[in-house]
């Protein structure tokens, strides 16, 4: 599992399904519903049952625009936030049946990196004193003792050594993500959540942050979700990508798949949307118009989420929700028209 | 082709603060023709931003502090000088002559304020409309800018409406008074994808209907390949490049250019690796004696360290601050995707 | 080949300028600051006297000399370099007794805050991160507390068990608890919210080190801050106390009760309320400046960095 999961034709699911080995997450059915403002207003569906599954080693990419409830579908499957429903394995261990304490020392094994790089470290801790914490909290090990290894860390995520002492606010935007993936490292974990770690970065430091995730995920068998708006950047990182609207996954597969022959109207209308820099192809381009705004998630619509836009709408597809199908083997499509 | 619309000639911007003085924007000479549309590139702190600010003289002087030889620009009473501070005011270069539209609609709507009102005081105030007409004009130009239900709209607020309305709503006030360039400030980049490509699709079909200029300040290559004529590549409060797009994109000639094109992914072409410029963009308290992006430039050989280097013209219509040829050392290099950096 | 060795990626900035960790480094921008210097200058002038007081006060502040009584400060005419800021009735010497005062002062300000800001800090700690039943109990007791007037208070106890310094300093301790509460909690609201907090529960941290870890020294900003702020009040408070009374016995001096007791020959002999007044006044003025110094300067997000 090297370089050869990255080449043209991309890897598929059944790649890793062959090994028979269980899934690093299975998320069944998850659903996160925030009460609504006021006493009796709707409950807010940010996410209303999705489900999928995410291989060792390899990468998930989440994507959908603003309000779809990919970052809580993320921050969910970590039980950062409690899910309303459904069900969550890791590797074998349901995460969503454990009590406080056994989940809270499960988790070395599945950590998180914000969008917020600033935001994510505490501002008054130095970087090792960040680093260590992992280590500190679950291995009982003292600063002093974990140093070597901070040290590594720092090493491995391209930092010089001399960042032990210093405060975040010393450091740029991408060398923050650096610490934050050093911190998420630091006991070895089978699974990261990447919830838009690049998106605050300048074009050139995005591009080094990627590759070094690339690079780790080669050098340790990571498997990452990485939810992501851009499009572009989760076709270069991920094996396989779910689309999210309104609360629901409205299609997966493998990303090369996806992306050469969308089956769900919003694929389509999105990736027509995605900015190609290509002077000569952009200029010309025909995009699917989207016609209104994406509804509230407190008033979704009846039927199917993406009824009130799809420009291929049928009367069914306002009536009754459509359940997600596995069109070929690893693609799942939620439409009445696939 | 007669004179620019506007010609910017060694523009300066630098900042005084109790600390230190920040040199944000150094020497940044430029054309724009009538109706015609540049992109201006950078990442953060390459003075695409302040450019801008400084010219519709919207920065706080101090700290700011700005020089240069002129900034010519064709208003209707005639040519200006835009780094005349008294010119502003007196030909109203900000609304009527020059439209801007910023990057956070979020924060450059007034909250407490209906959008009608927004939009009617600036008819009222530039072009002395009544304000029924200033009304029923604001009404055509919302519906001008697609926002559904125009009439009723004029009465909301600016929290009523989600992001890209408040964005077609900022273009609305933007050409309002029909201005003959519009400057606009990343105003995509909080966006969603989709809205995103409606608001481009609009300022296209505005700037066709009104014959607009636009300035449209960028990191997003994406959206620079769709919309621009002419490509301007600052780094570091320079202009290192500036080229046609098809130019830029088939063949960047300055080393950031072409970093800058390999770091971005495209869809439908992935690499191996994206290319990445190492380092990070130099802080801006110490005035440049030598190139800016030597200690990132896989090219960098002795000139480079001695001195900031001159502008050349490789080509019609093509400019680059640059010493290294990359075409003198059989380097020329396409569409930079996937291409590891020379170092190698 | 460790992924380290990549060039692609490596991150070769420079950091921002040296490592400046000596103590002397967190000196630099006070320097800068006029306002802060000034406080800081006043608040340490304080201590020294309040703590080296025999050794600055010219004169025994207790002793009597009715000889002397009501001598003008020595700018004045009749005044002398003997009694540099005069006497009082009593003849005893207003400069000294300004001195000692300052003990009284410094002491009430500091204990008081000391109690409020720890039992408030405790408190504001436990209703923000617990929230729910617990949080509603505290807030309702604080609002409770808050409206209990603290002269109220003083003229109860004194009356039932009299006046000392030791009832001052808790009576104030207690009615300025509220406060600190609410402040307190008000940051762990924010703070519990915050990414790094999420970070930390990410992590695996549990919640005790995040209250520990994480939350508290995110509070020494604030409610340094603040307590700044109150010791200033409580100087005035303290003085509003003694002036009625209510504070420490008269023979203490204590700016509060020297005011009081000049208060009837103010047209005569000004000066044995004014010296103390202004006393009140410099030292609060000087506290109030450095809080204002102290909130901008704890804040470790607006340190300026040289890059």
């Amino acid at each position: 599992m090297g370089m050869g999961m990255r080449t043209g034709m991309g890897p598929t699911m059944t790649d890793v399904e062959q090994n028979d080995r269980v899934p690093i997450l299975t998320v069944e059915d998850l659903a996160v519903h925030f009460p609504g403002a006021g006493r009796r207003s709707a409950p807010i569906k940010a996410v209303d049952g999705v489900s999928f599954t995410v291989a060792a080693g390899e990468t998930l990419g989440v994507v959908g625009e603003s309000g779809c409830g990919k970052s809580t579908t993320g921050r969910a499957v970590l039980r950062l936030i409690a899910p309303t429903r459904g069900r969550v394995w890791l590797g074998d261990t349901e995460l969503t049946a454990l009590a406080e304490e056994p989940l809270r020392r499960l988790r070395p094994r599945m950590q998180m990196i914000f969008q917020d790089s600033y935001a994510s470290l505490n501002p008054r801790h130095d970087v090792g004193r960040i680093i260590a914490e992992p280590m500190i909290v679950h291995q009982g090990v003292s600063r002093r003792d974990a140093q070597s290894r901070v040290l590594k860390l720092l090493d491995l995520v391209g930092l010089r050594s001399t960042a032990l002492e210093r405060f975040p606010h010393e450091f740029s935007g991408g060398q923050r993500q650096r610490i934050n993936i050093a911190r998420a490292l630091s006991l070895q974990p089978e699974l990261i959540v990447c919830d838009e770690p690049i998106s605050a970065l300048d074009v050139s430091i995005q591009a080094q942050i990627v590759n070094l995730l690339v690079e780790l995920q080669q050098q340790f068998g990571l498997a990452y979700v990485f939810i992501a708006h851009d499009l572009s950047m989760v076709e270069h990182i991920a094996h396989r990508v779910a689309v999210m609207y309104l609360g629901h996954i409205v299609e997966s597969g493998p990303v090369d798949e996806l992306f050469a022959r969308p089956n769900h109207p919003y694929t389509r209308a999105l990736l027509s949307a995605v900015p190609i820099p290509v002077p000569g192809i952009e200029a010309t381009r025909q995009r699917i118009p989207l016609v209104g705004e994406v509804p509230s998630p407190q008033s979704p619509p009846p039927g199917c989420a993406f009824s009130t836009r799809c420009p291929d709408v049928i009367d069914r597809c306002r009536i009754e929700a459509p359940l997600v199908r596995t069109i070929a083997p690893g693609r799942d499509v939620a439409c009445h028209l696939a | 082709m007669n004179a620019p619309l506007l010609r910017v000639d060694g523009l300066q911007v630098h900042f005084e603060t109790p600390d230190a003085t920040v040199h944000a924007v150094n020497g940044v000479s430029f054309d724009v023709a009538a109706g015609e549309t540049i992109a201006l590139v950078g990442e953060s702190g390459s003075g695409k931003s302040v450019t801008m600010l400084a010219l519709l003289r919207l920065l706080a002087e101090p700290p700011a502090v700005i020089n240069g030889v002129s900034a010519t620009y064709v208003a209707r009473s005639g040519e200006v000088d835009l780094l005349d501070r008294r010119v502003h005011r007196k030909h109203a270069i900000r609304g009527r002559e020059i439209g801007y539209v910023a990057q956070d609609p979020q924060t450059s709507l007034n909250p407490t304020v209906t959008i009608g009102v927004q939009l009617t005081e600036m008819l009222r105030h530039h072009l002395s409309m009544t304000k029924r007409s200033a009304r029923r004009h604001a009404a055509f130009l919302l519906d001008r800018v697609g926002i559904p239900d125009a009439d009723k709209r004029l009465d909301s607020y600016p929290h009523q409406l989600s992001g890209g309305m408040r964005q077609r709503v900022m273009i609305a006030v933007a050409i309002s008074c029909e201005p003959r360039l519009l400057i606009a400030d990343e105003p995509t980049t909080a966006l969603d994808v989709t809205v995103q490509a409606q608001i481009v699709d609009l300022v296209r079909d505005l700037q066709k209907e009104f014959g607009l200029a636009v300035i449209w300040i960028t990191h997003d290559l994406g959206v620079v390949a769709g919309l621009a004529d002419r490509v301007a590549v600052m780094y570091a409060g320079r202009l290192v490049e500036s080229a046609p797009v098809v130019g830029l994109y088939g063949q960047p000639l300055h080393p950031y250019s072409v970093g800058l094109l390999g770091a971005v992914p495209r869809l439908g072409a992935r690499s191996t690796t994206l290319a990445s410029i190492p380092g990070m963009p130099p802080d801006l308290e110490t005035y440049p004696s030598h190139c800016a992006f030597a200690p990132r430039c896989p090219h960098a050989f002795e000139p480079c360290w001695a001195q900031v280097p001159p502008d050349r013209s490789p080509a019609a219509g093509r400019s680059v601050a640059c010493f290294y040829d990359a075409d003198a050392n059989g380097n020329g290099n396409a569409n930079g995707n996937g291409s590891h950096d020379d170092r190698r | 080949m460790t992924v380290g060795q990549l060039v692609e990626h490596r991150d070769d900035e420079p950091f921002a300028g040296p490592l400046r960790r000596s103590p002397l480094a967190k000196l630099r921008p006070l320097l800068r600051s006029p306002g802060g210097f000034v406080g800081a200058s006043i608040f340490i002038l304080l201590i020294l006297l309040a703590v080296f007081a025999p050794l600055f006060a010219p004169q025994d502040p207790l002793k009597q000399s009715l000889r002397d009584a009501n001598t003008p400060p020595f700018w004045m005419t009749d005044g002398s370099t003997k009694f540099l800021v005069g006497t009082d009735a009593l003849g005893r010497d207003i400069l000294s007794r300004l001195i000692y005062g300052s003990r009284v002062s410094l002491t009430v300000a500091v204990g008081g805050v000391l109690i409020a800001a720890t039992l408030g800090m405790l408190l504001g700690l436990i209703a923000g991160y617990r929230g729910g039943r617990i949080d509603r109990i505290i807030v309702g007791g604080n609002d409770l507390l808050l409206s209990v007037p603290y002269i109220l208070l003083v003229v109860v106890i004194a009356a039932v068990v009299g006046t000392s310094l030791v009832n001052v300093i808790l009576i104030f301790g207690f009615t300025d608890i509220p406060i600190f509460v609410r402040v307190t909690r008000g940051e762990v609201l924010k703070l519990k919210e915050s990414t790094f907090v999420e970070a930390a529960r990410g992590v695996g941290v549990p919640r005790w080190r995040i209250l520990w870890s994480h939350l508290v020294p995110n509070l020494v900003g604030p409610i340094g801050t603040l307590a700044t702020f109150e010791m200033s009040s409580m100087i005035l408070y303290e003085a509003g106390l003694g002036f009625l009374g209510l504070s420490v016995p008269p023979s203490t001096p204590s700016w509060g009760n020297m005011i009081n007791a000049g208060r009837g020959a103010l047209e005569v002999y000004p000066w044995i309320s004014i010296a103390p007044g202004v006393a009140i006044v410099i030292a609060g003025m000087g506290l109030n400046l450095l809080g204002d110094w102290s909130r901008d300067a704890l804040d470790p997000r607006s340190r300026r960095v040289k890059r």
